[in-house]
């Protein structure tokens, strides 16, 4: 059973006029430290990341790595020890390592204080396939500050599936995660300006997740489950073609448990059927000081991947919107238009599957 | 006496016409013809166009209309075939004024011939009204006339001054008013259903005068309601009782329009709520499910309307609502915070009356029939909402397509067997259906059926029985989508009540039995329209409780009085039942379950216990009280609600092997007093609580049948200290109070699973300040302004210290529980009411309302929440679900 989460629509809009949203400036306390392990393993050959740095304040934007830790995989292969790319951000590199369905994995990590982090050992679950996925340009009700719906262009990707009958097999958990991908053809901009194309893969910001699981499932045939709905659509991101790859990660009875929790505290929205928020706790916990809490997950899932795509005549076709570097006014248009790397992680390098 | 031709003359008399000496008035020949003509007219024109001064209350009168001829006919011929079929009687008083009365008004002799007959000097009371001297010879009294059992207003009330022989009589408020100069004098104060009271008063100043008349034996109510104001207080023995009358409830401003029996106890001190629009109300920090609410003592399990903005009482038919927030007496149990008991009228036995009214978004109308000559009555009302044409005036399709539905019905039928024995069958039912936009929507639907009967033995002793079946329906559904479903639950509910109430000497005996049965309905889940929802259902429990009480209300002395009660309960959860079996006795987990114990239709488990109550009171002075109370009290059935305010869809749970009952032991002591026309209270209280049902964090309480791994028990203290001032008067009457109160949990079971590290925390209901006005002022005799303004302090919550980057996903890192707060809460609303006929006599009375609901437009915090947007920033939101004036238009009429 999945439970509207549009709740806050309806007493607004019973109310219409008379309720509203507003800011609140909240008076921020000092928080007591706090450690984020952000960590998977797939059954694919990597790479397979783990990030680790301090909670932010509330309201703080940059994330606060924690540098120098040792990381470690336990593994039914052995342990396998974590190259730190970036400051905080630890990679187990393309090909060292397969995660392998029923097999157990956890992860030990040392940070340079001594603090030792533990995960609960995690047996990775059997893989689920899409039959495929689907995209579509639709109209979606969003809320506005104002407390009055309103509908905005949106993209809505949903997928179809064969999952195995829920009331025979044993039970499964479903976690969807998205990723874009677009080209963007430069224009011409004159002089010696050759024209490129970039490659732009980004995570497809929704502050929402979709997740599934067998037990509200009355068959395994599964058609059109939408997994993203997406607004605030940006006209240029859609003036190459634009590919959306849906993640199907199966994943394990906690971490179900885990990123429902986090879905119901991003989801909070105000009303009276808002559950009291708590922190939420993972799978990892502090070995040598249980007075500092550990946030996060280490998440071993297989994985499924399904792609769609959407042409940028489509996107014009539906949403009647001209992106800014076609505008007739050269003035108008902005610098990526003629330099593509200005954008947010752009390359020249297309993906093999593009 | 002088009595001011003010409107209570107008209530009684239309013109006055004195005989002339010599002659008889009631002699006279009468030559008139009359087609068609209301009573009240024919009456207003004999006494207009011949010598005598008939007076009458035109309430008594029928509406129907009449012909008749007569031709030469004597006056009191003509007056007898007017009044003979009408069940009215006419009595001489003086040589040229007669007076009508109801037939069975049978002290009418003795009313009318009081200057004859000498008042037995043993039955008169004395009292002295107004301690000023006068600036002149004659003084104001404004008095109230109010039944000394349940205090509400006796209208029609004859008040005749002996001493000079004129006489007023009370307006429908029970309200009278008069110029007199100082002196001394006689009164005798009677009405139709209550014993004649007899006063010697010395007259020194202008005052207000409160006169209780104690009702006739054969129609004592069963049940003693308590209140009004400190005055009584301080003559009532239990503690923390209020009383709302119907008046006041529609005095406190209207949130669109709509006068509400629940939202107006958010006036009185120790209640309160968690957010405009939130279902039900706290009372000294208790949960919402801590209230026994009472419909004719049948129990109503979601008495709310549209999520909670309105209850499913309909103000126009209650007789009075009393709440028990400090001690409750033995024939109540059940719940450990208060009894609010409402009391639905009888409809007349005599008149077809009506009344209702026309509102923004719902109107309401209610009939009163007298049926079988008088025997029976039948009272129906209903009230029927239509903000759909709200909602059609927003241009957003989906809002178009949403709903807000709500009706609720009461029909009630009274039969009086005898004078003794009378029996009542009421039938009560509200729904409500929330959609929007064919997307998602709610419903529930409360029932009620019940039969009262109640025999009068003699003037000591009389009988009760009633038998009642509640039920509460609910759904929750989702109509499209891949996973379109309905879920459904609910409870019913089964009662049977026996009670002996015996007034031998000066005590007040109440014997009784209570039987409950309470089934909770399966949860099931259901597809819809063949969508891949999972069929899924969950039994749920059923248990049964015997209760038997006495009760002692025992005045020792004149100064001492003693509230002694002792009530046993016996519960016992039964099956079928499939309980599981732990591995540990703590900590709860589904993954502790090492097997299930099945249990057929016996008992399963069983709890009892003996709930003392004691209320003690002593008078200092005659208007001056001081109290104290201890009560124990068993909750056996709960609201499983892990929001901050109860949802349409909550589930109700009954006491099983691992969640055990609540109890309570509360502590209250106060004083009371009145100077004059103002009262004031002062009560402090103390309350434990054991076995509180707390929440694991993320609780999943819908479709689980392991609730015992997802709840906590835990305990409870409640404290604080209320301060309330009352002025009651004809031109003004008001009220202030404060009231300190704390609310705490404590979750500590020596294992891992414990709320804030085992410490003490504020519970959802911990608001520890809160202040309350409420003025009303008679502005003219058609004008009323009312001010209402209330301050809490915001409610706890739990907010974010922090925040961090998870798969992808911002997430706030929140606090330990109920560590913050809300902003605090502060309202005003002012109310203007103008009666619109001119005669307060008149038989059609209409009044409109303008109200202004948070008039200087506060937006109050219903929640903060915190939404992450664009640019991996978390923001903290509030909601307001009121945020700016809300003014409405209401119009009442009665007949």
């Amino acid at each position: 059973m999945k439970v509207s989460k549009s709740h806050t629509t309806i007493l607004l809009v019973l109310l219409t006029a008379i309720s509203c949203l507003d800011p609140f400036s909240f008076e921020r306390e000092d928080m007591d430290p706090a450690i984020v392990i952000d960590g998977f393993l797939r059954n694919n050959d990597g790479p397979h990341i783990l990030t680790i740095s301090n909670a932010l304040a509330f309201g703080d934007k940059f994330i606060d790595p924690i540098p120098g830790a040792r990381v470690v995989l336990n593994s039914p292969e052995g342990t396998f020890e974590y190259e730190e790319e970036s400051p905080g951000t630890h990679v187990l590199k393309k090909g060292v390592l397969t995660g392998k369905p029923g097999e157990q994995y956890s992860v030990r990590i040392e940070l340079p204080d001594g603090v030792v982090i533990q995960s609960t050992p995690e047996v990775m679950p059997q893989p689920l396939e899409m039959t495929r996925a689907r995209s579509k340009f639709v109209r979606l009700q969003v809320l506005t500050r104002t407390g009055l719906p309103r509908r905005e262009n949106a993209v809505e990707i949903s997928i179809d599936a064969n999952f195995p009958d829920p009331s025979r097999e044993i039970p499964y958990y479903i976690r969807y995660g998205i990723e874009e991908d677009f080209s963007y053809p430069e224009q011409a901009c004159g002089g010696l300006h050759q024209p490129k194309t970039c490659y732009v893969n980004t995570a497809a910001f929704t502050n929402d997740f979709t997740l599934l699981t067998s037990d509200v499932l009355s068959r395994g045939q599964v058609d059109s489950l939408v997994v993203l709905q997406k607004g605030d659509l940006n006209p240029s991101h859609y003036r190459g073609k634009h590919y959306f790859t849906v993640y199907q990660l199966s994943i394990t009875p906690a971490a179900f448990q885990y990123w429902e929790r986090i879905r119901e505290v991003i989801n909070q929205d105000g009303t009276v059927f808002d559950r009291p928020p708590a922190r939420v706790l993972g799978n990892l916990y502090n070995e040598s000081n249980d007075q500092i809490p550990v946030l996060g997950y280490f998440e071993v899932a297989s994985v499924d991947i399904e792609r769609t795509a959407f042409l940028p005549s489509e996107f014009f076709e539906f949403t009647g919107i001209t992106e800014e570097c076609s505008f007739f006014s050269r003035n108008r248009w902005p610098p990526t238009c003629c330099q593509c790397l200005g954008l947010p992680n752009a390359t020249t390098i297309r993906p093999p599957w593009f | 006496m002088k009595f001011k031709k003010s409107f209570w003359l107008l209530f009684i008399c239309l013109s006055c016409t004195f005989t002339t000496v010599g002659q008889t008035a009631l002699d006279e020949k009468v030559n008139r013809d009359y087609e068609d003509e209301k009573l009240s007219y024919i009456l207003f024109n004999l006494s207009e166009r011949h010598q005598v001064d008939i007076r009458y209350n035109e309430t008594l009168l029928p509406e129907n209309r009449y012909t008749y001829s007569f031709k030469g006919t004597p006056m009191r011929d003509v007056l007898r075939i007017l009044l003979n079929d009408k069940d009215l009687h006419y009595k001489e008083y003086q040589a040229d004024k007669v007076i009508v009365v109801p037939s069975e008004m049978i002290e009418v002799d003795s009313i009318l011939t009081v200057q004859k007959v000498a008042i037995d000097e043993e039955t008169i009371a004395r009292q002295v009204l107004g301690q000023n001297p006068p600036s002149g010879p004659e003084v104001r009294i404004i008095g109230s006339i109010i039944d000394a059992r349940n205090f509400t207003p006796i209208s029609s009330a004859l008040v005749i001054n002996n001493t000079t022989g004129a006489y007023l009589t009370s307006d429908e408020q029970g309200t009278f008013n008069f110029s007199i100069d100082t002196g001394r004098y006689v009164f005798q104060v009677t009405s139709i259903s209550h014993e004649p009271y007899n006063v010697a008063v010395h007259v020194k100043g202008s005052d207000t005068w409160e006169l209780l008349l104690e009702p006739k034996a054969y129609l004592i109510d069963e049940v003693v309601i308590t209140g009004v104001s400190a005055q009584q207080k301080a003559k009532e023995t239990i503690i923390g009782v209020e009383q709302i009358s119907r008046k006041e409830i529609k005095q406190l401003a209207l949130f669109m329009g709509e006068a509400d029996v629940v939202k107006s106890l958010l006036s009185l001190a120790g209640v309160t709520t968690t957010g405009d629009g939130a279902s039900g109300f706290n009372v000294r920090g208790g949960s919402i499910d801590q209230n026994l609410i009472l419909q004719d003592g049948s129990v109503i399990f979601n008495p709310s309307h549209v999520l909670g903005f309105f209850s499913t009482f309909n103000p126009d038919i209650v007789r009075n609502t009393t709440l028990n927030k400090g001690h409750i007496p033995a024939n109540y149990g059940g719940r450990v915070s208060s009894v609010l008991d409402i009391k639905i009228k009888d409809a007349s036995t005599e008149l077809f009356k009506g009344g209702g009214s026309l509102g923004l978004i719902s109107s309401k109308i209610n009939f009163e029939n007298p049926l079988f000559g008088g025997k029976g009555s039948l009272l129906t009302s209903g009230r029927i909402s239509y903000a759909k044409w709200l909602l059609n005036t927003v241009k957003n399709a989906d809002i178009r397509n949403s709903n807000a539905d709500f009706y609720d019905f009461n029909g009630k039928y009274t039969h009086n067997f005898t004078d003794h024995t009378k029996a009542s069958v009421s039938y009560f039912q509200s729904f409500d259906e929330f959609t929007f936009a064919e997307e998602f929507g709610y419903s529930w639907k409360n029932q009620i059926g019940q039969f009262d009967l109640r025999h009068i033995v003699n003037d000591r002793l009389s009988l009760s029985w009633m038998s009642s079946i509640s039920s509460l329906a609910n759904s929750q559904f989702q109509p499209k989508g891949t996973f379109a479903f309905q879920l459904n639950s609910g409870i019913d509910y089964f009662q049977h009540s026996a009670g002996i109430l015996w007034s031998p000497g000066n005590h007040e005996l109440r014997i009784g039995a209570d039987f409950i049965d309470y089934d909770i309905q399966p949860e099931i889940l259901e597809p819809l329209n063949d969508s891949n929802t999972a069929f899924d259902e969950v039994n749920k429990e059923r248990g049964q409780e015997i209760s038997v009480y006495v009760n002692d209300a025992y005045d020792i002395t004149d100064k001492l009085s003693v509230n002694f009660g002792l009530r046993y309960t016996g519960y016992r959860q039964v099956g079928p039942y499939l309980a599981n079996i732990y591995n540990t006795e703590n900590n709860l987990s589904t993954l502790e379950i090492i097997g299930t114990e099945e249990f057929g239709p016996g008992t399963v488990t069983s709890y009892s216990g003996l709930e003392p109550r004691v209320a003690i009171r002593y008078n200092v002075k005659e208007n001056f009280a001081i109290k104290a109370s201890y009560n124990r009290l068993y909750q056996y059935l709960q609201l499983l609600s892990n929001t901050a305010t109860p949802t349409p869809v909550d589930i109700w749970q009954v006491s099983t092997p691992y969640i055990k009952p609540l109890s309570s032991n509360n502590y209250s002591a106060g004083i009371a007093h009145n100077f004059g026309s103002v009262d004031y209270n002062i009560d402090v209280y103390y309350k434990t609580l054991e076995n509180t049902l707390d929440y694991r964090d993320f609780a999943r309480l819908l479709l689980n049948s392991n609730l015992e791994t997802e709840t906590l028990a835990g305990r409870g203290r409640n404290y604080g200290a209320e301060i309330s001032i009352a002025k009651k008067g004809e031109k003004f009457s008001g009220r202030f109070s404060y009231s300190y109160s704390k609310s705490e949990h404590q979750v500590y079971d020596g294992q891992n699973v414990t709320i804030n590290q085992g410490a003490w925390f504020p519970s959802n209901f911990d608001q520890p300040h809160s202040i309350k006005l409420f003025f009303n002022f008679q502005i003219s005799r058609r004008d009323r302004l009312n001010i209402n303004f209330i301050y809490n302090t915001g409610r706890p919550i739990t907010a974010p210290i922090g925040n961090y980057i998870v798969g992808g996903v911002v997430v706030s890192n929140f606090s330990d529980r109920n560590v913050f707060r809300l902003p605090d809460y502060h309202r005003l609303d002012i109310g203007y009411t103008f009666r619109v006929n001119r005669r307060k006599s008149a038989r059609y009375q209409s009044e409109l309302t303008f109200s202004f609901y948070n008039f200087y437009a506060r937006k109050n915090a219903f929640s903060i929440f915190y939404r992450q947007e664009t640019g991996s920033i978390i923001n903290a939101l509030k909601l307001s679900v009121i945020g700016t004036i809300i003014p409405s238009i209401s119009y009442n009429f009665s007949f």
